[in-house]
């Protein structure tokens, strides 16, 4: 029986790409393969489902398929390994968006695009989570590409609500005002400077009582403490809601009390929360930016501009306009059905099937 | 799902018709947009560039010092006298190390630091020849007078086929003549108030510097094109670049008009602040001519503007004749045309 392994860099369960890299075993073993997973860092509740990377003792028909998404000493490990390999390509984020922010992240990040690209001379398969993604290999020298979405599990968008957290933003709707969300890191890359500029263009033309919801905790300091200097300078301090990192029932909490997802990302390998508005009914704002365009697919109001008026007017549409609302929520759910983890899963399967088999011939 | 909701290219079409109703309204002033721009950059860790060398100096010299007194201590009963006697054993190897390892530290800080000194004259030197900055935004808002000049851009603009720019567009005068001839025009001005000046009148008017504009337009994006105020401040380096640039926005076919200032009469007619702190000089007609033909543009005319002359004799007066024809000789070597057009075609 052959065997298709997985390195990973960070195997961490609250996170899509650890637990892709789960359905992803799953999948394989489904296959009759036998498959592990090997990471250089595991989250304690992972540690029963990994190894660490350096512990791979190879064997004849084995296959590596590693997920790439940041810079690691995984992916300088598996240059060096004979194995057919496979890699499973999740985005980096560009260097250039942390730069000017957080230099030495700049520079992991783009140490993460030099090892991808150096992968294309040994791998034999790059798998893409979107078409923007595969573009980006191909342009890396990769020959042999597909798209494969990730591989979701809706059921764990579905946790219990947080009470008091769902009764605080009910008590904010009572008084008035929308609530507008995003959820994402706070990055330059998700830009929610741009997102506090919208806010305040939307109160002062629409609805002066609104609120901005920021779910992630900060991975650029840098940019966290420049962001939370901008509120305070612009005077919306009590309108915009750093809520950091939450759990998934806080989570859950704020994707139900919301009225609207607004992205303003200006980069975006995928972008698993607008997934999670379509689950939760909720209508999405977003800037056309890199994969999101891919991912919605018409499930919401793409904009080709991110200055605040043009965001504002969009915001005002969506939540004044009932007959859109549920459009754009109809439209969600059946966009939503595209990644259902049976077809999702399927796809995966195929393609690794034709990989192996064009490895075999 | 409700059938009666409109598509989403429709809502699309109606959430821009939204937007301009609102910047006409002057209900969010353009400057508003601009202001929360620098508020955020700003704050945006641009010019800690100095800091951060002399914090990485600082860091790497302390790094460059190797420890050779291994803690020692423990917990469990012996292990701190077996380390102890570990240390001192090999401390005369650990030594031999550590001591090339901090010398070799040690140069490579200084000769760190020694480039960082040389790096940091040299960029002195360039602040010195490099002139001042002066992108608009901070001058007194001066509406420019390009009146003279309508009637010229108007015949070129009209039956534009695509969006007409106007950089720098000022009180959007030009802008109001354009689309009263039906021209789809638009403008671009650093100076916020002018702008919000221009979108009080009806047009459709961005507060932007108008090289950067130029850059985030699409490739042959552009119907028609007008360069005016800018033009005569800019580098010369940057005055290229917005050839080349108009070059390429411009779709094939497509009218540029560029309204520049005669170098001889730019002090005159230029505010000292404004002429004294502009980063760049007007160029002659002549060479604005050479440098668009040189990136593609046919057709390059050249229109000089009024000559603000002496005040002639009553033609009734004796010998007026030969007084006024001296008169206008020397009004005309005196001062010449103030200002000039070049108009110009971009190749298909």
């Amino acid at each position: 029986m052959s065997a298709v392994h997985q390195f990973i860099p960070s195997f961490v369960s609250r996170d899509a790409i650890g637990a892709h890299t789960l359905q992803v075993r799953s999948v394989l073993q489904e296959m009759g393969l036998r498959s592990e997973v090997f990471a250089e860092n595991t989250s304690p509740d992972l540690e029963p489902h990994s190894r660490p990377y350096e512990s791979y003792r190879p064997k004849p028909g084995d296959w590596l398929l590693y997920q790439a998404s940041t810079g690691s000493k995984v992916a300088e490990y598996l240059l060096g390994r004979p194995e057919p390999q496979i890699v499973n390509y999740h985005n980096v984020t560009p260097a250039s968006t942390f730069g000017r922010w957080e230099p030495r992240l700049a520079d992991e990040m783009a140490d993460g695009r030099r090892q991808v690209a150096k992968l294309a001379s040994v791998a034999r398969h790059g798998l893409a989570v979107s078409q923007y993604n595969e573009a980006e290999l191909k342009e890396m020298g990769y020959r042999s590409t597909s798209v494969t979405p990730l591989l979701l599990d809706f059921s764990t968008f579905d946790h219990d609500v947080d009470r008091p957290t769902l009764d605080w933003l009910s008590r904010l709707r009572d008084r008035g005002g929308a609530s507008i969300l995003f959820v994402g890191r706070i990055a330059p890359n998700k830009a929610q400077h741009d997102l506090v500029k919208a806010l305040i263009a939307y109160r002062t033309l629409y609805d002066p009582a609104a609120r901005l919801h920021l779910v992630g905790g900060a991975s650029s300091p840098a940019y966290f403490d420049a962001l939370r200097r901008f509120v305070g300078h612009t005077g919306v301090r009590d309108s915009v809601d750093f809520a950091g990192s939450v759990s998934d029932a806080v989570r859950s909490s704020y994707f139900r009390g919301a009225d609207v997802l607004l992205c303003l990302s200006d980069h975006e390998g995928f972008c698993v929360p607008l997934l999670e508005a379509m689950y939760n009914g909720l209508p999405i704002v977003a800037y056309a930016s890199s994969a999101i365009p891919e991912t919605l697919q018409g499930a919401g109001i793409l904009l080709d501009s991110k200055e605040p008026v043009v965001v504002a007017a969009a915001l005002h549409r969506v939540l004044s306009d009932e007959a859109l609302r549920s459009r754009l929520v109809e439209a969600g759910r059946r966009r939503l059905a595209d990644f259902s983890l049976d077809r999702t899963r399927r796809t995966f399967a195929e393609a690794i099937s034709a990989v192996l088999a064009e490895g075999a011939g | 799902m409700s059938d009666t909701a409109p598509s989403l290219d429709q809502v699309r079409r109606e959430i821009d018709e939204e937007v301009r109703a609102k910047r006409a309204s002057g209900a969010l002033p353009p400057s508003l947009e601009r202001e929360l721009d620098l508020a955020f950059d700003k704050f945006a860790p641009v010019g800690a560039l100095d800091n951060d060398f002399g914090e990485a100096l600082k860091a790497a010299d302390r790094a460059a010092f190797v420890n050779v007194a291994v803690p020692t201590a423990s917990s469990k009963p012996g292990v701190s006298f077996v380390k102890r006697l570990l240390r001192k054993a090999m401390a005369w190897y650990l030594n031999y190390l550590a001591q090339q390892v901090t010398a070799f530290g040690s140069a490579t800080v200084r000769a760190l630091r020694a480039l960082g000194e040389r790096l940091g004259a040299i960029e002195a030197q360039i602040g010195e020849v490099r002139p001042a900055v002066d992108d608009g935004s901070e001058r007194p808002p001066v509406a420019p007078d390009l009146s003279e000049w309508v009637e010229l851009v108007v015949a070129r603009m009209n039956g534009a086929r695509g969006r007409v720019l106007h950089a720098e567009c000022g009180d959007g005068a030009m802008l109001r003549a354009l689309t009263a001839a039906g021209v789809d025009a638009y403008g671009v001005d650093p100076r916020g108030p002018l702008v919000d000046g221009a979108v009080a009148a009806g047009g459709d008017a961005w507060p932007d510097d108008p090289l950067a504009h130029l850059g985030a337009v699409a490739d042959h994006g552009l119907g028609g094109l007008i360069l005016s105020g800018c033009v005569d401040r800019l580098s010369l380096a940057r005055q290229r670049s917005l050839v080349e640039l108009a070059a390429r926005k411009l779709a094939g076919g497509a009218p540029l008009v560029l309204i520049g200032t005669d170098p001889r009469a730019w002090e005159r007619v230029t505010p000292a602040l404004e002429a004294d702190l502009a980063p760049g000089r007007p160029l002659h007609s002549a060479t604005w001519q050479h440098l668009l033909e040189r990136a593609g543009f046919a057709g390059v005319a050249v229109t000089d503007g009024r000559v603000e002359g002496l005040e002639r004799v009553p033609d009734s007066a004796a010998g007026a004749a030969v007084i006024n024809a001296n008169l206008d000789k020397l009004g005309q070597a005196l001062f010449g045309p103030a200002t000039f057009a070049v108009a110009a075609v971009r190749s298909t």
